[in-house]
Parts: structure tokens; sequence; C-alpha cells
């Protein structure tokens, strides 16, 4: 019994030992809404077999918010920001499959990007004109019915959620930025013939 | 029998009873707290001074210089880094024997440390940036522990101590949550 009440006070004692990093969370995460940082490339709704649907973004690193000018690149010194993207075929009424393409298949013009359950997509700074940069064309292989979401990484429906890839020991910066031609439920809806 | 069982309960209890004499008699303790030491880097050492019957009163000082703390801080994983406390106590034994016994206790805490914030700033050319201000804190906690104390050779003691409380003044800079957790090795004189 004498034994059994030791190892209880050990465990608690490892147990509260373990919980005491009091105040837990990410104290080095900013966030800001920026509209308008990333667009799919004008198109209409139908696309050829064998086109490319290209999805950009080129913003300065002076990011326009709420009539004052937030240095992204000061605060975070981040060579690179992150978004995520995923394009999906109509197989049955009620089924969407992602569509797979190997990494070489994609048309990476700026930036640079990995395909996979997602496109990882990363925009590159350039330090010419102080902007991140980023413009990569996904193939449409096969004929169907398309949609293409931001959603993958969180719940948001109509914006793309950008956080840049800062080094050791700096601030991240996670950005919302609304993007146009989604429809309600943060899809945009495309055929290929 | 009946005798025998009388007889080794006697010598028990007459044992106890000088063992018990041995420790009433030195009024000092002085512990070093191995797990803190072994696991956080953490230097943690106490006094403590026993009165008649069953209190005693003490202190306990940490200087803590962890590196898995600090990188968290650095890398943003907790805002505040806990470096030094002095945390004074008073302690009630729980059991009557002198030599293995529980003890329940409270502590005041005066602790410190660093602490970060996000800040945004605007620089000379009116462009506004964030960037992360460090400070110290200081704060006062008041707290409670429950415990575990042997000797051997009426002199070494081992001690396991588990106890927590809460800042109280500086919260929004100090950790909300204190703890004591320790496991000692002391020396009695």
């Amino acid at each position: 019994m004498k034994k059994l009440n030791y190892i209880v006070l050990l465990t608690v004692a490892f147990l509260v030992s373990n919980c005491d990093t009091d105040d837990d969370g990410f104290y080095n995460n900013v966030f800001t809404d920026i509209p308008n940082l990333v667009a799919i490339d004008p198109h209409s709704s139908t696309y050829a077999v064998g086109e490319k649907l290209f999805i950009s973004a080129d913003f300065s690193r002076y990011l326009a918010e709420n009539g004052t000018t937030l240095d992204a690149f000061k605060t975070t010194g981040a060579t690179q920001f992150a978004f995520s993207y995923v394009i999906e075929k109509q197989t049955t009424a009620a089924t969407w499959d992602v569509v797979f393409v190997n990494d070489s298949q994609l048309d990476i013009v700026k930036g640079t990007a990995q395909n996979g359950s997602y496109v990882y997509g990363i925009c590159n700074f350039n330090t010419v004109d102080e902007t991140y940069e980023y413009r990569v064309g996904f193939p449409l292989l096969s004929a169907g019915t398309y949609r293409l979401s931001f959603g993958y990484n969180s719940d948001a429906k109509n914006v793309v959620e950008l956080r840049s890839l800062s080094p050791a020991k700096r601030l991240f910066l996670n950005i919302s930025s609304t993007i146009t031609g989604l429809d309600t439920s943060g899809y945009y809806n495309f055929n290929v013939n | 029998m009946k005798k025998f069982f009388s007889l080794v309960l006697l010598f028990s209890m007459a044992a106890q009873a000088q063992e018990n004499t041995v420790l009433a008699n030195k009024k000092n303790e002085i512990r070093a707290d191995i797990l803190s030491a072994l696991v956080y880097g953490k230097v943690s050492l106490s006094y403590e001074r026993f009165f008649g019957k069953d209190f005693s009163t003490g202190f306990n000082v940490n200087f803590s210089n962890s590196s898995k703390l600090n990188d968290d801080f650095d890398n943003g994983y907790r805002n505040n880094l806990p470096k030094f406390e002095f945390n004074p106590y008073l302690r009630y034994a729980l059991s009557k024997s002198k030599s293995r016994y529980y003890f329940a206790e409270v502590f005041g805490s005066y602790n410190g440390g660093d602490y970060k914030e996000i800040t945004r700033l605007t620089d000379e050319n009116n462009i506004d940036y964030y960037t992360t201000q460090k400070s110290t804190y200081t704060d006062f906690g008041l707290g409670g522990s429950l415990g575990y104390k042997m000797y051997f050779k009426d002199r070494i003691a081992l001690e396991f101590i588990v106890g927590f409380g809460s800042n109280l003044l500086n919260t929004d800079k100090s950790p909300d949550v204190i703890s004591r957790v320790g496991l000692n090795l002391g020396y009695r004189f």
C-alpha cells in the first residue's frame, strides 16, 4: 500500500510538472485581412482538355491595411508565403475526387508548388521589386466537371489563407485574403471538354 | 505467543520513540531538488526549520535556465519565461512518525522572469511593422502542497512534494499557475 502511495505521488508529480507550461499557446503569430492577394486567371467556366488552370499571386511586401501600410517582410523576415488549394473532379452526383498530377506536370512560372492531396503553393520574394510572386498552371487532362477550393487547411470559404514561412524566432504573418470567383460554398466551378 | 507480540510491539514503539527523539533534536534541514535539476536544469534549494509538535517553516529558492523553456520562449510557444522564485512556506506533519510522514504546506511565491509581447510600431517612413518586445515581470502568488518525507540514518532526507498555486498581482505577464513539484534530497542537522 505504501509503495502504491509513492507511485501515485510520483506520477502526479510528473504529470503536474509536465503541465507546468502555464500559458500555453502561440505567441509569434500576427493576423490580418488583406483582400485579393491571390487570383484565379480570368477564363470562361469551360476549359479544353490539355489547358491549364493558372493560380497567381503578386503582392508587395508593403500591404495596404485599413488606411495604413504594413511591411510584411520587416515583420517576418520571410522570403516565402505559403497557401494551399484543392482541385477536385466529380465522379458521381455526390462524389468529388482530388485530382492528382505529378509535380513535374505543374506549369511553374513563378514560386514553387507541390501536389499531393492538395496543391501546396509557395510565393517567392522577388528582391528586385520587393513582391511575393506565384504563378502555377494546373493541367486539366480529362473531360469532366471540376471544382477548386482554398479551404483545405482551414474552415474559411471565401478566403485564401497565406502564412509566412518565417525564419526561426521571427513572427509569422497570417493573411486572410478574399478571392473573387468563388461561389457561396467556396468553390470555383468549371468544366473541361 | 501474546507475550512475544507484546514484546515486538514494545520494541518497535521504543525504537520509533528513540528515532523521533533523535530527529526532534535536529532542528534544521537543507535540501536540493534533484528532479528539477535533472529534468529542467533548474537549481532549487530549500531550508527548513523544525519547531516542536508538528510544525515547521522554511523557504525555497529556484533559479531556472532551462534550454527547453528558453527555446519555447524564443519560438513563441510561451510568452513568459520564469527565472527565479522565492517560496516561503509553513508546513504541518500529518503523520505521527518523525522519520516517515506525510505533510501539507501553504506557501507564498515571489517570482519573476522575462516576458514578451507583440507590438506594432511605425518606422521613419510611416510604414507599420510588428515586432516582439521583451521586458521583465515579477509577481506574488499563494498556493498549497502535499508531500511525503522519509529519513535514512536520522539525517538524510528524501522528500516528494507536489503543489501548485496562482499568481495574484501581475497575471497579464506572469504565469497564471505556479507549481512546486520536486524530489528533494536533504541533510538534517
